[in-house]
């Protein structure tokens, strides 16, 4: 009786077991993170992180210690005075770029264009676009004809020429153009936090950056700056971003949501020590005996300093321990770095500026009208930025004086290289904290920036840039070392000191 | 699976054509101490090779005719008695423990007992006295140094700490290496949970809480037993391949002339003491020899320098030439020892009743027990309550049911550790000899000798930051046995593991790297459901030969679940989550099932020759559906060649056993590796920013920069053993050796590939790695009188680790730490390698040194030392006279680096010891790089050296881990009879017990012991960590 019943309901038991054991198992579903998202989701994911990680994030960060719009007070050697490892640039290029922003790029193009929404796919390879110049401009060649293809085996992608990366680059903003221009499928609405939907601001912008990257190109080898600014002219010709159009992320004054400039630079968590150079304040500050070279803007892109003996002024750090308490420096003014700032990717003054440079090299490097009215535009277009005044009846005396003054001015009798000087210099103002100011220096020279080697009044320096100029690009990450190292073009060498003085092909 | 059925089938059909018809005499075999049924006992008539053994229960069946007159009945361990056979055909014995012989009988997989004799593998127990004597919270803590090839890392001295334990080795690269726990019979859970993930926050930056087997109440085990090899734990399959460790708690005892149940009460206070060496203790706040007061200015703050009044660093002057200008400013500086002022005497009660006893047909025990620790540092507490009983009834001529029941609360108050601002010990290991820190917060809150940048006064942080976490935990059990012959029986085995444990973090308005305050609310709920049905089997084929054996099916179930929300901008002081100006919700819940179906038999010959077999088929819920099942077989032997060669009763050399075994194990994947999955979206700076989603009301996700794997395969153990086991000198010498060789394959493992592919890594089968090891186990009694006794045992277990391959094209794993310096699994270095910074060397290992004799700083990275010990021992001496016991443990881990990353700051900050050789000079011994002769240029080693020279290089960082402890001297007297017989009392008993009195190490903080990461792989990352502490426990014991 009793191994009856054993035998029962053993048998029963395993038979159980085995009827239903493969339902039973398969529950290795990831209970919290979906198998699929649609496109509405995955937009907002590659604008947000593309602003924080890379308009707002590290390259921009290197970028405005090398350009001098910020230095970092603190004892080196750090990135202030040229100090990198392989290690701080691994993020940019592992985490924000090549799996956040453009593998999620990819992934959305082709998502896109498979559910029919062209508007997606639009903005999706405008960001792509975007961000491979990031890239390139920093470390040179990057691999993209075979990368995104782990799926496939391809583990260890090939990298492509600058040159070609370039070419690439154009050819997505060219498709980006037409697929905004469809019209048809889902359109972005509260998900697009640039535009909001608004699919011909897109196709502006796309414009916009095709002119950035062809007058990128002006001094490439093989390439002729007429040409170049050419191309760039019949792009803004195509109709650039306005005022309206200067695209920007919107930051929250809330935890979690804020600029980050200020979480980098201002809200205290871990360090306040970036802070507009002594070399940049004093340079927008001008001298106390030249009327009019006190520049407005400076009340904009910096803070005076809070309390203390120094109160009310502005005084900039160099990239060295000050000799007294941070807090009796300037910080990063509050309309860049306040917790719910604008981010803005591309201002409208550098529509202007570079239709100004490009009518300047398209007549070989001549002032002609149209170049002093863009330059003119420019300069205003970055006045008003802030809500600074700049018609004649209601400017104040000092923009007045600043717009009047000799150095400020571009006419058909300034001489070439000063009008170029001049172009650039209002440019890198007006590009203050933007990446592309760390271009333009290297493209053009312009401003002449000296090393980052400045001293505080009266106390000597303490730590010497580690290289003796300003760093010409990135080194390469740790994680391609590590996990890629063969494709690695052998002509930058794995110190990152020596491989930060190779200059880049287009600026050969 | 059909197969198995068909065999399933088979034996039925076998055990139904088996029943006996003749007279059978049967009984029970029960030990004298405990009334607990003796398995394996050899029960024979005298005069005949008619014989067999009682099975699990301890029951008998034999056959005998009418000429038989007695029964034989022996076991090792137990006197051997004879017994007349009357007319009654049930015949119970009771054996009494033979004092001469070591306990044998042990707890092996699935809870099936067996004589130690009979196993082809290594398996070692721990007593209950020697676990309660170690007087630890940490159930985990009380085997250190106890068991050969078990290595225990504590991961410093809060109350409630975690304990990491690993078994032979690391048999996993990224798996937790952690044995699996099993509590009579089911699994229980040991994990360390934290309310927010390691994405949110880094254990780096806040430490880690207590692993869950720190529940266990101590006072209920009975034994441990460490399955230390895959043979001995194959029938867990894929959750056996770290090692088992099986716990039995105590059951209560029939003793049916007794009027009232058996009470015992045993009640305990220890006192503990922190380890405060490793300071500098001479140079005072300031910079460049001259002193700042630390206060702000404007509120007495004073800088001799006229600059800055307070600043992080103690480079001030010497405390016996502070200068006139200074006493005639402020007065002469009040000097302290900031560490010593600031750890209390940390204590633990620890009160435990039990009340049990038995009749006929059922036994009980309850123990209720109370600990209730005061750390070493203010407000951090321990607090456990559990209830716990057993009720072992027999229900029926042939069906037997037991269940346990616990209940536990523990609530853990902790301070988060780490490199953080929020992390007391990053303040206090900084803190100047000359700043009233205590002072000034009771007087002005959260005012240091630092700016607004610097640090938090350590007081404001123990009182303004928290981490607390209360587990509510039931265990919950039933084991019914039916006998369905005499030599078959069925088993149902199921338990309830499940716990809740509300977490919280409190950041108060105020503090510096946090000035708005956050908090966060998290719920853990874990419950694992396990149940094994086991047909097992004892048959006698004739005198000679016994086989045994059991099949099963089990299945298991886990269960986990998160719910936290965070809110930051809080309003000061009032942790409610509605007071926040943001908050976030955050979720994570894993489950996963595993379906076994197991066997093993067991063939014994003339009780010299034992031969064992088990299979375990998996199916595991975490590997991919049509490629789940996973089959683990394992074969062992043992041989007594004692017997064959005629020793048996030799008075010098009577027991020798040789052990073989084979086995494989495995582990299975994490849940949620095979699927391709979205991430929620969260833009960060890698550094302290991010962008929280939802944002403005709109949600993101962005790809997995992980490259799940379809194709997935559980990783695989294949260990060999061989054991020797000997007896010297009628048992007073005992010796226990086992070499084994472990390699894991297929380690489930993410790959790290070119981000430009599209992903940070991918998830493959790859790697191998190798253990090799010895242990060794020595019992002796070298001196036996009447009254006095000596015990001793050793335990040395040397384990040799390869990482043999990894992936292509990985050399490396990280672990932990920083970029520089880290830990990590190196393929050339092996596991647990420290990499960093160091100085560059020529060929021949010499330092090579600039022309100003300064040593120069090598270009790369490389290893610079390694956590994993060399060998580790323990060494226990018991005297005993009359009532009296004196016992000490040694516990020995030699080699092995700690890498101190608290000298980074301490030497840049002027606290560590180091920097009390400041202003001297120092030749560098070395090679001068520019011509090759040796250096002779000294260098003055002042305030710059220390600051911006000598932490350059993380070799510096590097100590030794190494130690030899007095972990436990326990004395203990128990009054003799002859005074407590006329009284109510059975026993009573005192004990002192002193853990930790004694160190030798070279480690500067005294005790190496500590880890930041609580019990993850990386241990012997030190840094911001509490210290371990020493203490002296009294206690006292009262059974009636």
């Amino acid at each position: 009786m009793k191994i009856k019943y054993s035998i029962f309901s053993l048998v029963l038991l395993v038979l159980t077991t085995l009827y239903s054991c493969k339902k039973y198992l398969d529950i290795n579903q990831d209970p919290n993170n979906p198998s699929q998202v649609t496109e509405q989701l995955m937009l907002p994911a590659i604008l947000s992180t593309f602003s924080y990680e890379v308009a707002g994030g590290s390259p921009t960060r290197f970028a405005s210690f090398w350009t001098k719009h910020l230095a970092y007070a603190t004892a080196g050697p750090h990135e202030g005075n040229y100090y990198l490892t392989a290690n701080d640039v691994d993020n940019f290029w592992r985490y924000s770029s090549y799996t956040s922003i453009m593998g999620t790029s990819v992934e959305l193009v082709d998502k896109a264009d498979k559910n029919g929404n062209p508007s997606y796919s639009a903005i999706a390879k405008i960001i792509l676009a975007w961000n491979l110049s990031y890239l390139t401009d920093c470390y040179g060649s990057i691999p993209y004809s075979d990368a995104f293809k782990a799926q496939l085996g391809i583990t260890k992608p090939k990298y492509d020429s600058q040159e070609d990366i370039y070419k690439q680059i154009q050819v997505l903003l060219d498709q980006a153009i037409v697929d905004a221009g469809k019209g048809t499928g889902a359109k972005p609405g509260s998900d697009d936090f640039i535009y909001g939907g608004k699919m011909s601001s897109w196709i502006h912008l796309a414009n916009t950056l095709k002119a950035r990257f062809y007058l990128r190109l002006s001094n490439a080898p093989g390439y002729s700056a007429a040409t170049q600014a050419g191309l760039a002219l019949t792009a803004l010709n195509a109709g650039s971003i306005t005022a309206d159009e200067a695209p920007f992320f919107k930051y929250l004054a809330q935890t979690g949501g804020e600029n980050p400039w200020y979480q980098y630079a201002v809200d205290g968590k871990w360090s306040t020590s970036p802070r507009p150079s002594q070399y940049y304040v004093n340079l927008l500050k001008g001298s106390s005996t030249i009327v009019g070279s006190s520049d407005p803007r400076l009340a904009f892109q910096v803070d005076p300093v809070a309390a203390g003996a120094n109160a009310g002024q502005y005084i900039g750090v160099t990239n060295d321990a000050p000799p007294t308490n941070l807090t009796n420096y300037s910080a990063i003014g509050a309309f860049y770095a306040a917790r719910d700032s604008r981010l803005y990717l591309v201002h409208y003054s550098e529509a202007l500026f570079m239709r100004a440079e490009a009518e300047f090299l398209k007549a070989n490097k001549t002032v002609n009208t149209a170049v002093v009215n863009a330059y003119n535009d420019g300069l205003a277009a970055s006045m008003t930025l802030y809500g600074i005044k700049v018609d004649a009846a209601s400017s104040t005396a000092e923009t007045k004086a600043y717009l009047a003054l000799p150095e400020h001015i571009v006419n058909l009798t300034t001489t070439s290289a000063e009008a170029y000087r001049k172009i650039m210099t209002q440019k890198y103002i007006a590009n203050y904290l933007q990446f592309e100011a760390y271009n333009d220096f290297r493209r053009t020279g312009y401003p002449a920036l000296p090393i980052n080697n400045e001293v505080y009044p009266s106390v000597a320096i303490k730590v010497q840039p580690v290289i003796n100029i300003i760093p010409l690009r990135l080194p390469y990450p740790s994680s391609e070392r590590s996990y890629n190292a063969a494709n690695i073009p052998t002509d930058i060498p794995l110190s990152p000191s020596a491989a930060m003085q190779i200059p880049l092909w287009w600026d050969k | 699976m059909k197969k198995l059925l068909q065999s399933l089938l088979i034996l039925m059909f076998i055990a139904g054509s088996a029943i006996a018809q003749e007279r059978t005499i049967t009984g029970t075999v029960t030990g004298k101490d405990d009334g607990l049924p003796i398995p394996g006992v050899s029960v024979k008539i005298v005069g005949t090779q008619n014989g067999t053994s009682t099975d699990g229960s301890g029951k008998f069946a034999l056959k005998a005719d009418a000429s038989a007159a007695s029964l034989e009945v022996s076991s090792i361990g137990y006197v051997k008695q004879t017994v007349t056979i009357g007319s009654s055909n049930v015949i119970n014995v009771v054996l009494a423990t033979d004092a001469q012989q070591l306990g044998e009988v042990v707890v092996t997989a699935l809870g099936v007992s067996k004589d130690k004799r009979t196993l082809g593998y290594s398996a070692q127990a721990v007593k209950a006295e020697d676990i309660l004597n170690s007087r630890e919270s940490n159930v985990v803590n009380a085997l250190a140094g106890k068991v050969a090839g078990v290595q225990i890392n504590n991961s410093g001295g809060q109350a409630g700490s975690s304990s990491r334990i690993t078994i032979r080795g690391t048999t996993s690269l990224i798996g937790d290496n952690q044995p699996l726990f099993i509590i009579d019979g089911i699994p229980m859970d040991n994990s360390t949970n934290r309310g927010i993930t390691e994405n949110d926050e880094s254990t780096l930056f806040s430490g880690n809480g207590g692993n869950r087997g720190i529940d266990l109440d101590p006072n209920t085990i009975e034994t441990m037993t460490v399955l230390k090899g895959a043979a001995a734990s194959a029938l867990y399959g894929s959750r056996g391949a770290m090692g088992v460790i099986m716990i039995t708690t105590k059951r209560g005892k029939k003793d049916a002339n007794r009027k009232y149940p058996r009470v015992s009460f045993s009640s305990s206070l220890a006192l503990d003491n922190a380890y405060t060496k490793g300071y500098q203790n001479s140079y005072l706040l300031g910079t460049n020899g001259l002193y700042k007061n630390g206060l702000p200015p404007g509120l007495g703050g004073y800088a001799e320098d006229g600059g800055a009044t307070q600043i992080s660093q103690s480079w001030g002057p010497h405390k016996d030439s502070v200068s006139q200008a200074v006493i005639n400013a402020v007065g002469m500086p009040v000097i302290r020892d900031p560490r010593k002022d600031f750890y209390r005497t940390g204590k633990v009660w620890n009160n435990s009743v039990s009340i049990s006893g038995g009749g006929d047909i059922s036994t009980y025990i309850l123990t209720y027990s109370n600990l209730d620790q005061q750390g070493i540092v203010d407000n951090n507490t321990f607090k456990r309550n559990s209830v716990s009983g057993n009720f072992t009834s027999q229900l029926g001529k042939d069906f037997k049911s037991s269940t346990s029941v616990s209940y536990t609360n523990s609530q853990n108050q902790r301070m988060p550790e780490g490199n953080s601002k929020r992390s007391y010990l990053y303040s206090l290991n900084f803190a100047p000899i000359s700043f009233d820190a205590k002072g000034q917060y009771e007087q002005f809150g959260n005012r240091s000798w630092t700016n607004e940048n610097g640090f938090n006064n350590p007081y404001w942080l123990i009182n303004n930051i928290a981490m607390p976490s209360t587990v509510d935990r039931f265990i919950v059990s039933n084991e019914s046995t039916l006998d369905i012959l005499s030599w078959l029986k069925l088993t149902n085995r199921v338990g309830l593991d499940t716990y809740t444990d509300q977490q919280a973090e409190h950041v108060n308005f105020g503090t510096i790297s946090v000035p708005r305050g956050r908090m966060y609310d998290a719920l853990i709920k874990q419950t694992q459901i396990n149940n094994d049905l086991i047909l097992s089997a004892n048959y006698k084929i004739n005198d000679d030969m016994n086989i045994s054996g059991l099949i099963g099916n089990n299945i298991n179930q886990r269960k986990y679940a998160r719910r936290t929300v965070r809110g930051s901008d809080i309003i000061p002081g009032y942790y409610d989550i509605n007071g926040a100006s943001t908050t976030e919700a955050l979720q994570q819940d894993e489950k996963r099932r595993i379906i076994g179906v197991y066997g093993s038999a067991t063939f014994e010959y003339k009780s010299f020759l034992y031969l064992n077999a088990t299979a375990r088929n998996d199916w595991s819920s975490t590997l991919p559906v049509d490629n789940n099942s996973f089959f683990y077989p394992s074969v062992s032997a043992g041989f007594v060649f004692t017997d064959v060669i005629g020793l048996k009763e030799n008075p010098y050399f009577s027991y020798g056993k040789l052990r073989l075994s084979l086995a494989q194990s495995g582990n299975d994947a994490d849940p949620y590796s095979i699927y391709q999955t979205y991430l929620r979206a969260n833009p960060n700076d890698g550094q302290r920013g991010n962008i929280v989603f939802p944002f403005n009301g709109v949600n993101a996700f962005e790809k997995n920069a992980r490259l799940f794997n379809e194709g997935l395969k559980p990783e695989k153990v294949t260990e060999k053993e061989i054991g020797l086991e000997l007896k010297f000198f009628r048992n007073r010498l005992g010796i226990d050796a086992a070499y084994y060789d472990k390699v894991s394959k297929n380690q489930i493992l993410p790959q790290e590939v070119s981000g430009a592919s599209g992903y940070v890594d991918r998830v493959i089968n790859a790697g191998k790695i190798r253990n090799k090891g010895f242990e060794l186990t020595v019992n002796a009694s070298p001196f036996r009188t009447e009254d006095f006794s000596w015990d001793i045992q050793l335990n040395f277990a040397q384990n040799r680790y390869k990482l043999e391959s990894i992936a292509e094209g990985v050399d490396n794993i990280f672990l932990a730490g920083f970029e520089s310096p880290q830990i990590r699994a190196d393929k050339d270095y092996g596991y647990g390698v420290i990499w960093g910074t160091r100085y560059a060397r020529n060929s021949g290992g010499q330092l090579l040194i600039d022309d100003d004799g300064y040593p120069i700083v090598a270009d790369d990275l490389g290893p610079i030392g390694n956590v994993t010990p060399k060998w580790t021992g323990g060494f226990r001496n018991t005297f005993s006279y009359k009532g009296f016991s004196l016992s000490t443990l040694f516990d020995v881990r030699h080699g092995g680096d700690i890498l101190n990353f608290d000298l980074y700051y301490s030497t840049f900050y002027g606290t560590a010891k180091v920097t009390e050789q400041r202003n001297t000079m120092k030749l560098w011994q070395g090679i001068r790089e520019s011509d090759g002769a040796p250096n002779t240029t000294k260098i003055l080693q002042d305030q710059e050296y220390f600051q911006s020279i000598y932490t350059l290089a993380d070799e510096n960082l590097v100590e030794k881990g190494g130690f030899l402890k007095l972990r436990e001297v326990t004395l203990s007297y128990n009054l003799p009879q002859k005074l407590i017989a006329k009284t109510p009392f059975e026993s009573i008993g005192f004990s002192v017990t002193g853990r930790n009195l004694w160190i030798k190490s070279d480690f500067s903080y005294g005790d190496p012991e500590g880890s930041l990461l609580g019990n993850g792989n990386a241990q012997g990352f030190y840094h911001a960590v509490t210290p371990g502490t020493k203490g002296v426990t009294f206690g006292l014991n009262v059974k009636f």
